[in-house]
């Protein structure tokens, strides 16, 4: 389905893989054509924008914040966005534009973690499972059934409430809920390539299961692997907002985005900038994610454009 | 089609153990001793014991599943360590609030989401399918936690004119009978109720829509433009039949199938947005009745609530691809 990168010819060697150079500039000239198409198609192009500001603001958060993310100014609190303050200020009187631009690296932390877990473990279960089959692919595949009989959300909650509230905790529940996905895509995607005949060529000169499965069959399943994984990425940090919006992720006075929110929504009568901003910065980032993501599937493989 | 549906009936019961295993499993994976963890630092080694009792936790985890099992089957959800209410009693009474909120919310969403998807596909490249595609890129990143609290924040707070929380205002009178209020209120002719009611669901109601309305619209669209370049809606047009017949009765008819999935699968995760929507308007629903739950450690409560939402959320899937097929006789199961 998706042969997207190398695709060696047969090889003469499991141990040493040699790749004709003809495939490698046309592998090279794939990637740097889909590059391209990211680049011109407009909506990905923004997705990449807004990632790249989120990338750097967590980069220089020190040097962009204009006070400390967690010093308290009771005097002056709940003051409406100024010069001084450009956001504001929340309850305790600390500077929300400076929550915010720290916010930004747990974002990143959250999506790179919780995806992280759910990408290795998901990919691992699905290949497996698509490569091997039979009863393998049947116990792997009704774990996932049963573990996507759960909402996701909701699970992630279950989880947390067992493993108890924290910033850690709701990643790694974030991550657990999102491995079904990755499992799912990867099997998908390795059923088609293990029938393929390098595979074959692989196998029939005594190349070791382990070593076609991450050697071959896995890197050919790159393509579907990013665009899950740049799309999980914004739900990623929604759904882990959400745990700390319900008081079951970050914990005070981590600057986190979720938090924020659920810190604001009781002034949301009289300060309406402590919840406001903090949910704009969540909005623009998983939105710049998923402008990404359907960017990434549609320059990467144009038969899943919609 | 029976074979089929019995089929399927037999296959979701695995599943369903799966989901009682898994469901069963979260207490035992609280670090160190649940009873510690539910009844928080002070309690007494008696106290612990006497809970630890009550809850089976001393027996063999085979023996405490095979209960848990024997339990569910018979409708005994156990009760609530803090209130020690009956849990099978308390979800069937906040039930219907979650599932008038649910349908409310997925027929805004397949309303306007279709009607969307629809007009952005005939008038594909126009300034309302630019539009519409844009809101729908924008909704399907929302959060709605934060999308609810803006919302009270414009309709309650400073245009007063929808009430901010609960599912009816305190005074007005209702006798309920399935607990569905408006439903309630029609069957009793109470058109004040109704019409409170009524304005108690429209914010969390759009806020839970938001984003299947999204996916909804979008995915109508593409649904739409595939069918659309099929030769039978040629051929329509091309023998003079009016445009909204064409559109209407030839083409969303057969662009609805990919549409229909879509809602199934959608509808089962707004119950588990329904936790999120639920507490932020303070909706009497069992969202909110499992947030409390977690955040007072009443494990049992919260199982037994996962369980049942699990359940459901099963079962509707189910229905989908059920209805599909129905739908759709091309599609073969082996």
């Amino acid at each position: 389905m998706h042969h997207l990168s190398l695709q060696p010819n047969p090889i003469p060697d499991p141990n040493t893989v040699n790749v004709d150079q003809s495939e490698q500039t046309k592998s090279r000239r794939l990637w740097i054509d889909s590059a391209m198409r990211i680049v011109k198609s407009k909506t990905s192009f923004i997705g990449l924008c807004i990632i790249l500001i989120l990338i750097l603001t967590a980069i220089f958060a020190p040097l962009i914040a204009t006070h400390s993310p967690t010093a308290q100014d009771i005097i002056n609190r709940y003051q409406p966005p100024s010069s001084e303050h450009f956001l504001g200020t929340d309850e305790l009187g600390r500077d929300i534009f400076s929550r915010i631009v720290h916010g930004s690296r747990i974002s990143i932390q959250i999506g790179v973690i919780a995806v992280g877990i759910a990408m290795i473990i998901g990919v691992l279960l699905g290949g497996v499972a698509g490569y091997f089959g039979r009863w393998i692919d049947q116990i792997i595949m009704r774990i996932i059934d049963i573990m996507m009989a759960f909402p996701s959300i909701l699970l992630a909650i279950a989880l947390v409430a067992v493993l108890g509230p924290g910033l850690t905790n709701a990643m790694i529940a974030v991550g657990i809920v999102g491995i079904p996905q990755f499992a799912r895509i990867v099997r998908s995607a390795v059923l088609s390539i293990k029938e393929t005949e390098y595979i074959e060529a692989a196998k029939s000169i005594g190349a070791k299961h382990g070593r076609v499965l991450m050697q071959h069959v896995l890197p050919n399943c790159v393509a579907p692997i990013i665009v899950q994984t740049t799309l999980s990425i914004g739900t990623a940090i929604l759904d882990a907002a959400g745990l700390s919006f319900l008081g079951l992720g970050a914990q005070p006075p981590t600057p986190e985005w979720g938090a924020m929110l659920s810190d604001g929504q009781a002034a949301i009568q009289n300060a309406p900038w402590v919840v406001a901003f903090p949910g704009l910065a969540i909005f623009f980032v998983v939105l710049g994610f998923n402008l990404l993501g359907d960017g990434l599937r549609d320059a990467l493989d144009p038969r899943l454009k919609q | 089609m029976l074979k089929y549906i019995i089929r399927r009936l037999f296959m979701l019961i695995p599943v369903l153990i799966g989901v009682s295993i898994l469901t069963f499993s979260l207490i035992h994976l609280i670090p160190g001793d649940p009873a510690r963890s539910m009844l928080g630092e002070k309690a007494t080694e008696a106290q612990l014991e006497s809970l630890r009792e009550e809850l089976g936790l001393n027996d063999s985890y085979i023996v405490q599943y095979g209960r848990f099992l024997g339990d569910i089957l018979q409708g005994d959800l156990g009760e609530s360590i803090q209130s020690k209410e009956d849990i099978a009693i308390q979800l069937l009474h906040k039930l219907p609030a979650t599932v008038e909120l649910t349908i409310f919310a997925m027929l805004l969403a397949v309303v306007i989401g279709v009607l969307a998807g629809v007009v952005a596909a005939v008038k594909q490249y126009s300034w309302f399918d630019n539009l519409s595609m844009t809101g729908a890129l924008f909704g399907v990143s929302l959060p709605i936690f934060w999308l609810g609290l803006m919302m009270i924040w414009l309709f309650s707070v400073t245009l007063n004119i929808l009430p901010p929380s609960g599912r009816l205002t305190a005074g007005v009178e209702l006798n309920t009978i399935t607990n569905f209020y408006l439903l309630d209120s029609i069957l009793t002719g109470n058109w004040v109720a109704f019409k409170d009611a009524f304005s108690h669901l429209l914010m969390p109601g759009l806020a839970l829509g938001t984003i299947p309305m999204a996916i909804i619209a979008r995915m109508t669209r593409s649904s739409m433009l595939e069918v659309m370049r099929q030769d039978y809606i040629r051929t329509a047009n091309a023998k003079g039949l009016k445009k909204y017949l064409v559109i209407f009765q030839h083409a969303l008819k057969n662009a609805s199938l990919p549409v229909l999935t879509v809602i199934g699968l959608q509808f089962g995760l707004l119950l588990g947005g329904a936790v999120l929507t639920e507490t932020i308007f303070s909706w009497p629903g069992i969202g909110r009745y499992v947030y409390l739950a977690v955040l007072g450690r009443d494990y049992p409560v919260v199982q037994s609530t996962i369980l049942i939402v699990a359940t459901i959320f099963v079962l509707i899937n189910l229905l989908t691809d059920i209805l599909y097929k129905y739908f759709d006789p091309r599609i073969r199961y082996e």
